[in-house]
């Protein structure tokens, strides 16, 4: 396995409130502890700022003028970032969080917060971004390998995945069974695949990649 | 005219000189015997009623009577023939008459006894008084009539003679004062005045008997209980033809039932101001709250961070100071959000002081800054630094401030052509105004002509009573309210309050 380790320094966790005080006070707090941030005073400065590949999470207000937490989630997943979101809500805001945890968000904090309680949610948030990161680089290398196949390859590929034998391919296919041992081998080689099982768990991850594309 | 009994028999000493008197009387005469049988008849006597002479020469005088009082008639000659008892001879009366055509009139009567060579007779001599009768029954139904109304009236009246004692009062009067009209009657009117009043009272009474025309002031009394019964009063004198005072009218009208009344409105105006003012504080608790929020997790978050970083030795003294300073400026930011909240929240009396409108414009700001922010709109202050003050209460001008705003969010929320609203400050004329312009959809004429009506809204969950508290707040405080469509397409409201005079502000 292709596996990063979480690499907490690098991550920077991205305050975006309009309230200049509030955020000043929480980047204070993360800093305390050795966290990286950085402060946008509004949804837009944020969209503008802010690069996809920068790891980290995103500390949301969810009252903002213009362009509203929900409203700035709403428009992070249409562009595709994937970037955990932590939303803070003022105690009169539930079915806000509510809202927000159903399209996505990772978490939610209600004012007022421990300082305790919205460290430990941003370390997870961070270590989920980096879990996150980790599963995409290695689904994407996947994706690379799998491209790599020939047509006659990946027709194979599927029928394993199928759990058909070899003799059945080689029946199904009018080839040789020894010609289809010879593409199981490439397939094995080209996707680095230790053993079947773990082919076919590539194979139900490609899928799903692959389905997911192309909604 | 009238002749005495026994008075002189004409013919004999002068018959030329009788019959010209018959001719030319303006009364009409008529000679009957002693059984009443018509013997002479003058001309005047057939122009009343309506006989010739010698028709009625030799018939009962009574044919000239209505048929009921003929009987009476014959029965007063024959009395006084039998007794020489004496009805009317000599007396004279009023009594109906009978004309030819059958009609009825009054005349007055009056009757003489004479003797002459062919015998004992009768005269007499008689006038038409339809008209003077008509008179007197016209002056009886005025005088009823005023006597209705006087007696009748709602407002209290009271007449006194020249030197102020009171000679008849009526029943409103009576009410008024709690007693009967005997309780008045000889008191002069002074005493019962108040007795704060009561020189004032006497004094203007005078003057008017001495000057004449009328008066007319607030004045109080004190009815029977000792209450005090606050009155407008109205008095004239009334003179003699030779302009002597004869009396004093004096009409007391009761403005108790007024002074309640507005007492009444006053306090329903307090009432609803503070309704209004809860009402607008229970839309803004979310706002309020968001506001203290806001400086309290900032708190709490700067005072952790500086734990954590003195922990772990990450914080120089510097860094410190500043985090300290932080926090206190943020403290002092939730303590202001309090100030205004307790301020708006504390009901009391109108307490009126000189006030200078930009600060309290400020103030109001705080309480809705958040929300025309957090609505996306942007707040523009043109706050004229040294304003005249003006004379009111802070609260209520806070108010109707707070209320404007609030409009103008609601209308821009509804529809922005501008994202800005622009409050204004500014000394104008003998006013100070304070405008408070939205870029909402401005206002139509049809509901213009509505605005300030109790429970006219256009907001779906509006109670519609913001701007008619804010109306009767302006005009308590003798100012005005005026909006108009502004060059953004939105509306302005002018809230224009008179500058304090010198003597309104050290009061």
């Amino acid at each position: 396995m292709n596996e990063q380790a979480p690499d907490l320094p690098s991550a920077t966790v991205f305050i975006v409130d309009d309230e200049s005080a509030v955020a000043d006070s929480i980047a204070l707090l993360l800093r305390s502890v050795g966290i990286q941030t950085r402060v946008f005073s509004s949804a837009a400065a944020f969209l503008e700022g802010y690069q996809p590949d920068q790891p980290g999470c995103l500390l949301l207000d969810v009252r903002m003028p213009r362009m509203s937490g929900l409203e700035l989630q709403k428009e992070i997943t249409s562009r595709g970032w994937s970037l955990p979101i932590i939303f803070i809500t003022g105690h009169g805001d539930v079915p806000m969080a509510v809202e927000a945890m159903r399209a996505g968000a990772t978490d939610f904090l209600q004012k007022p917060f421990n300082d305790n309680e919205l460290i430990r949610r941003v370390q997870h948030a961070l270590e989920q971004d980096a879990h996150d990161r980790a599963e995409q680089t290695q689904r994407r290398s996947m994706l690379e390998q799998y491209g790599t196949l020939t047509a006659r390859e990946r027709e194979v590929a599927w029928m394993l995945h199928e759990g058909l034998a070899n003799k059945a391919i080689a029946l199904d296919l009018s080839l040789s069974e020894r010609t289809v041992e010879q593409h199981r081998a490439q397939i094995m080689r080209k996707m680095q695949a230790r053993s079947l099982a773990a082919l076919v768990q590539m194979l139900i991850t490609i899928r799903q990649t692959l389905s997911a594309n192309q909604h | 005219m009238v002749p005495t009994p026994a008075a002189h028999d004409p013919r004999p000493v002068a018959p030329d000189r009788f019959e010209a008197l018959l001719e030319a009387a303006v009364d009409a005469i008529v000679l009957i015997t002693r059984e009443g049988i018509i013997t002479r008849f003058s001309r005047s006597a057939e122009k009343l009623f309506g006989y010739r002479e010698d028709e009625v020469i030799g018939q009962n005088v009574n044919m000239l009577m209505p048929p009921h009082e003929r009987a009476h008639h014959d029965g007063y000659l024959r009395n006084y023939r039998e007794t020489g008892e004496k009805k009317i001879i000599g007396i004279g009366r009023e009594v109906m008459a009978r004309h030819r055509d059958g009609n009825t009139f009054p005349i007055e009567l009056a009757v003489g006894e004479f003797e002459s060579q062919d015998g004992q007779g009768f005269v007499g001599i008689l006038r038409d008084i339809t008209r003077r009768k008509a008179q007197e029954a016209q002056l009886t139904q005025q005088a009823e009539e005023l006597r209705l109304v006087f007696s009748n009236a709602p407002m209290a009246f009271a007449v006194t003679d020249p030197e102020g004692r009171v000679i008849n009062v009526n029943a409103a009067c009576c009410t008024l004062f709690g007693g009967v009209s005997d309780d008045f009657l000889q008191r002069p009117i002074s005493t019962l005045m108040h007795e704060e009043d009561r020189e004032d009272g006497a004094r203007a009474l005078k003057s008017l008997l001495a000057v004449g025309g009328s008066v007319r002031r607030p004045l109080r009394f004190v009815d029977r209980t000792g209450d005090t019964i606050h009155t407008q009063m109205y008095a004239a004198v009334g003179r003699d033809n030779d302009g002597t005072p004869r009396m004093l009218i004096v009409a007391l009208m009761d403005r108790g039932p007024l002074i309640r009344a507005t007492r009444e409105a006053e306090d329903l105006r307090n009432r609803l101001t503070h309704v209004g003012r809860l009402g607008t504080l229970g839309e803004m608790v979310s706002g309020i709250a968001h506001e203290l929020g806001q400086p309290l997790s900032a708190i709490v978050n700067y005072a952790h961070a500086s734990r954590r970083m003195l922990d772990n030795d990450s914080i120089s003294g510097d860094e410190l100071k500043e985090v300290l300073q932080k926090i206190a400026a943020q403290g002092e930011r939730a303590g202001q959000v309090i100030r205004g909240l307790r301020a708006l929240l504390r009901r009391r009396d109108e307490s009126r002081e000189a006030l200078d409108c930009s600060a309290l414009v400020r103030e109001v700001i705080q309480l809705c800054e958040h929300d025309i922010r957090q609505a996306g709109f942007e707040l523009m202050l043109d706050l004229a630094p040294d304003l005249p003050p003006v004379h009111g209460d802070a609260i209520q001008i806070q108010q109707v401030v707070l209320n404007l705003l609030r409009n103008a969010l609601d209308a821009m929320r509804e529809e922005t052509r501008d994202d800005r609203i622009i409050v204004t400050t500014r000394a104008v004329d003998r006013d100070v105004l304070v405008a408070v312009a939205d870029g909402g959809p401005g206002i139509d004429e049809q509901q213009g002509d509505r605005i300030g009506e109790p429970f006219f809204t256009t907001k779906e969950e509006g109670l519609g009573l913001g701007l008619s508290i804010c109306h009767s707040i302006v005009s308590a405080h003798e100012g005005s309210l005026r909006f108009e469509r502004n060059s953004r397409g939105g509306t302005t409201f002018r809230l224009r309050l008179p500058r304090a005079t010198e003597r309104s502000t050290h009061e």
